[in-house]
């Protein structure tokens, strides 16, 4: 948090921030587990936003005459049924999980943050019938609902990610409502009510960026989750239409030919696995890291 | 107690009434036109007259204002005449009669393998805190929950029929009248969602250990000379098995989450998989009906361990 001296003594601001760098060193020390999925995310971003312009072929479109090849030189993960170049696709799936995720969580978290902190600072019947509300949400499982969603809406990218929102958004304004209830009765706020700030000022300022460490962590489990539910609503038939490469969609395609073709099973199975561990291990180190407190919430 | 229990579930009330509001808005809001479905079989809608859409429409109720569509449908569900499949015309409760033994199997099944291997693993990875047993069954658990059960249940099938040419005998066979074929049937689909359920329970388990065992009453036992292993299973276990419980139980209730994407991947006949069906179908009433039913399972068994909660722990009073 900045105060006025701070302003007045620290330096300009500069693109390069060093505290970052040591934030992210302090971490890699404490959690090397944790610092090791860091990297693997990163790998994982790098590749989701370059697989457009690095992917040797056409994902979706076969090339004739190469059906079924095995891993080879010219197709290091070999060719589908349709003589897709298998790597092309694991490529473009990255781009796919990432997008996805993002999005549903951009939005799922969004939604979540909003009204939890909103609920638990107005308190009383507004937090009473939101929370209600939530309940509702809640009782339905994710899976199916998102299900029924994107059946019903189309099977584009824009429908599973409100889907798979809709789906994460009660359990995120749960667990930041508690924690915003928490900070609501912290003397701050009090003093800042006494000195006359508006509740959109106190809930901006005062309890948001105190509840931040919470969101963060959610994010993170959340952008892993998403992409798990991404994957399982494509192997189920009920995510972006083929031939769009989403791994889950992979899968399912590899299912049919995996005995006599594994290696077709292999590569989408490892891409998504590595990932979601990935982001499992970083976002169990970071809660660990950022609250001890919170190991208790899993 | 008595007005905790009272009101816990008068509270039930009003959520189902949301819940099942939600579920009709839902079904209602989505676009898709069930009769033109119906009549055309899914495909274009060459050769189907406007006349032949208007009049199943009028047939199928769905001409009426939606609050009466609403409360015909509830007043239906609450007698649990919930109408007809519009696929197979048989009697909803009576599709769902057929597949619920094989989704009930399933759901008890996985939570009790999901108990049996947690319970050990939470236990031993809190008292080796921090000790190669305790970074093995990190690996072992966070594995579980970063694997899809899609992918769990199509690898194991892989490796049995590539490595050990053993295909399961598909379908499903009732319990009591073919057990052989039942548990040949049942064990992997078990054993996969049962996994990734432990993930999350031992996980728990061993958190809710740690805590226990820093506990006075722990340090008490063991000056006065208690063996370690009493310690930790009579004093601290007992203990830390409440929320354990609770976690358990909610699994039980999300289960047909869970039977979804199992019963997809094994090819099983449950209500899992045919909700995925009646959804791809547009069979509204039978979605309709096997959302609600599950939201319902959420809520009561919720309701269950709560009360479970306030009956055996004293220290947790309810004003």
């Amino acid at each position: 948090m900045q105060t006025a001296t701070d302003l007045v003594l620290s330096p300009p601001r500069r693109w390069y921030q060093p505290g970052i760098a040591l934030a992210v060193a302090t971490f890699a020390r404490r959690k090397p587990l944790g610092a090791v999925g860091l990297v693997l995310l990163v790998a994982f971003v790098v590749v989701a936003v370059l697989a457009p312009f690095v992917s040797p072929h056409d994902p979706n479109i076969g090339i004739t005459g190469a059906r079924f090849v095995s891993p080879s030189r010219l197709y290091p993960m070999g060719t589908d049924r349709f003589g897709r170049d298998q790597l092309s696709r694991v490529l473009n799936g990255a781009t796919i999980a990432l997008e996805v995720g993002g999005l549903t969580v951009l939005l799922g978290v969004g939604a979540g943050t909003l009204i939890g902190v909103v609920s638990a600072y107005l308190g009383g019947r507004v937090d009473f019938i939101v929370q209600r509300i939530i309940e509702i949400f809640q009782s339905l499982p994710g899976i199916i609902f998102a299900l029924a969603i994107v059946t019903a809406l189309g099977r584009r990218l824009d429908n599973v990610v409100i889907a798979l929102a809709v789906a994460a958004f009660p359990g995120i304004a749960r667990v930041v409502r508690s924690n915003a209830l928490a900070v609501r009765s912290m003397p701050y706020v009090d003093a800042a009510r006494a000195i006359g700030c508006s509740d959109l000022r106190i809930m901006l300022r005062h309890v948001l960026p105190n509840v931040v460490a919470v969101v963060i962590v959610l994010a993170t489990a959340g952008l892993g989750q998403a992409i798990v539910s991404e994957a399982s609503l494509s192997f189920l038939g009920a995510g972006i239409r083929p031939p769009a490469p989403s791994w889950g969609t992979m899968i399912n395609e590899a299912s049919q030919y995996m005995v006599p073709y594994p290696y077709l099973l292999l590569f989408p199975a490892l891409a998504l696995s590595i990932v979601v561990y990935a982001f499992n291990i970083f976002g169990d180190a970071l809660r660990d890291h950022l609250d001890p407190r919170l190991r208790r919430s899993r | 107690m008595q007005r905790y229990v009272v009101g816990r579930l008068l509270a039930v009330v009003p959520t189902l009434l949301g819940v099942s509001l939600l579920v009709f808005a839902v079904m209602r809001w989505l676009p898709g036109d069930v009769a033109r479905q119906i009549l055309t079989g899914g495909g274009a809608g060459q050769g189907v007259t406007q006349q032949q859409v208007d009049q199943l429409r009028r047939q199928l109720g769905l001409t009426d204002p939606l609050y009466v569509q609403y409360v015909r449908w509830l007043w239906g569900v609450v007698r649990l005449q919930p109408g007809t499949s519009l696929y197979t015309h048989q009697p909803i409760m009576k599709e769902i009669g057929a597949r619920l033994p094989e989704t009930v199997e399933l759901a008890l099944g996985a939570v009790l393998v999901s108990l049996l291997l947690a319970v050990p693993i939470g236990v031993l990875s809190a008292v080796e805190q921090d000790k190669p047993v305790d970074y093995v069954f990190r690996v072992f658990s966070i594995g579980g929950l970063s694997l899809p059960t899609f992918l769990v249940g199509t690898l194991v099938i892989f490796v049995l029929q590539k490595y050990f040419h053993y295909v399961r005998p598909p379908g499903f066979a009732s319990l009591w009248r073919h057990p052989g074929t039942n548990v040949a049937q049942m064990i992997e689909p078990i054993l996969v969602l049962g996994y990734y359920f432990s993930a999350v329970l031992s996980r728990i388990t061993r958190s809710t250990m740690l805590d226990v065992l820093r506990e006075d009453y722990v340090r008490t036992a063991r000056a006065k000379g208690l063996r370690g292993t009493r310690v930790v299973l009579g004093h601290a276990l007992r203990n830390a098995l409440l929320p354990v419980v609770t976690v358990a139980g909610l699994q039980l209730g999300a289960l047909l989450g869970g039977a979804v994407i199992t019963e997809s991947v094994f090819a099983l006949p449950g209500l899992g998989r045919y909700l995925v069906q009646s959804v791809t179908q547009l069979d509204y009433p039978v979605t309709q009906m096997l959302v609600l039913l599950s939201a319902v399972a959420y809520v009561f068994i919720n309701l269950g361990t709560d009360l479970i909660y306030a009956a055996i722990d004293p220290r947790i009073r309810y004003d």
